[in-house]
């Protein structure tokens, strides 16, 4: 990321991979990447890669003929922003800082909402599923979501959501990235059997919240607070069983408690161990990862709450109580 | 001013658009850590990858 204008250059910056087709004065035609919780590469691949670059021809064929130029906020670059600049080591800048370095501008000013960190929604946080190669092709639509509520059919393709095109999950999660928490009703267009429809998208208040799960794979997690203030390796189907326990438990061993912040010390005090297999918390044993627990942490209390935990150490089950600290 | 590269793992895309349209020279390309600066041109659209 050194010497990106990130006013000028938006997208998604914790994703692994991101691309986007851009008119040289700085309109973005479209968007690619994305991840989720189950991959890093689930948008990816080569035929909806191909349609990405195909559609990117095409808007720019379009743009050409009318352009309108955007405007922009004065330049910044991350190597600029002062919580950035005391951890700059003058090496590459991993596009995941952006979000941490602008959090801890945010929390000096005093200005911090954990809203902030609800960033790109996924497609089926308006409850959608779209498919892997063409990516704004319905695949499932929920129950009651505000997507069925929109009329919205398995099969329909989303070519527009709040009057920007697009084409693929990134596209739909960059929109959605743009639209308030406190809730709107957005335009919407789809294509069924060739015939292109409209509707209106009403978002309840709340609804960019994302779940734990579907925020453990954002590296921006460990930035929240509270913190868990430990953590380790998830445990291999052969070590759970091993243990005792079934191959689809969840399961970690604590590696390292973190001594430079309040949570790591909190937990330490409340036993927690290096070496401990940790199997439940708040009694809840239905985390995916080790990351799903870390966000739920961070979303879902407070300083002051208790958190039961539950482990293995030496064969035997205990449970530690943290008091979330802050 | 933006600057001209194709990594690896752009060129892999655009393989996979073979022999069919798109190909690299439709676009121009930006990555800011490599590379040679060209000058941005609204003749083509420009594919920024960011790895």
């Amino acid at each position: 990321m050194r010497g990106v204008d990130l006013s000028r250059y938006r997208f998604d910056t914790g994703l692994t991979f991101s691309a986007l087709v851009m008119h040289a004065d700085g309109t973005t035609y479209h968007r690619y990447g994305g991840r989720d919780h189950s991959s890093a590469g689930v948008w990816l691949g080569e035929e909806s890669y191909a349609a990405f670059l195909t559609a990117g021809l095409e808007r720019h064929a379009e743009y050409s003929e009318a352009p309108d130029p955007p405007t922009f906020d004065p330049p910044v670059r991350l190597e600029d922003v002062p919580s950035f600049v005391v951890k700059d080591k003058g090496k590459c800048i991993h596009c995941h800082s952006v979000r941490s370095a602008f959090a801890d501008e945010a929390r000096a000013a005093k200005t911090w909402n954990l809203e902030d960190a609800f960033v790109c929604p996924p497609p089926r946080r308006i409850g959608i599923e779209v498919a892997p190669v063409v990516q704004n092709r319905i695949t499932a639509v929920a129950e009651g979501s505000p997507a069925a509520l929109a009329g919205l059919a398995v099969g329909d393709e989303l070519v527009a959501l709040a009057n920007q095109p697009v084409l693929t999950a990134t596209d739909v999660s960059w929109v959605l990235d743009g639209l308030p928490t406190a809730g709107s009703t957005v335009a919407l267009e789809y294509v069924r059997a060739g015939e292109k429809r409209t509707g209106e998208l009403v978002l309840a208040p709340g609804w960019k919240a994302p779940l734990p799960l579907e925020y453990s794979w954002r590296p921006h997690k460990w930035d929240l607070d509270p913190r868990v203030g430990f953590g380790g390796r998830d445990l291999s189907a052969e070590d759970k069983e091993a243990l005792g326990l079934e191959p689809g438990a969840f399961a970690f061993t604590v590696k390292y408690i973190v001594a430079k912040d309040l949570y790591g010390p909190a937990a330490r005090s409340a036993g927690i161990k290096k070496g401990d297999v940790v199997v439940s918390a708040g009694g809840r044993s239905d985390f995916e990862n080790q990351g799903e627990l870390h966000a739920w942490w961070c979303f879902e209390h407070e300083p002051g709450d208790t958190v039961e935990v539950e482990l293995l150490r030496g064969g035997e089950r205990k449970t530690v109580r943290i008091v979330v600290p802050g | 001013m933006i600057r001209l590269l194709a990594p690896t793992a752009i060129a892999l895309g655009f393989a996979a658009c073979a022999p069919s349209k798109p190909e690299m020279q439709d676009f121009w390309y930006l990555d800011l850590e490599r590379g040679e600066e060209v000058a941005a041109q609204s003749s083509r659209p420009m594919l920024v990858v960011f790895r």
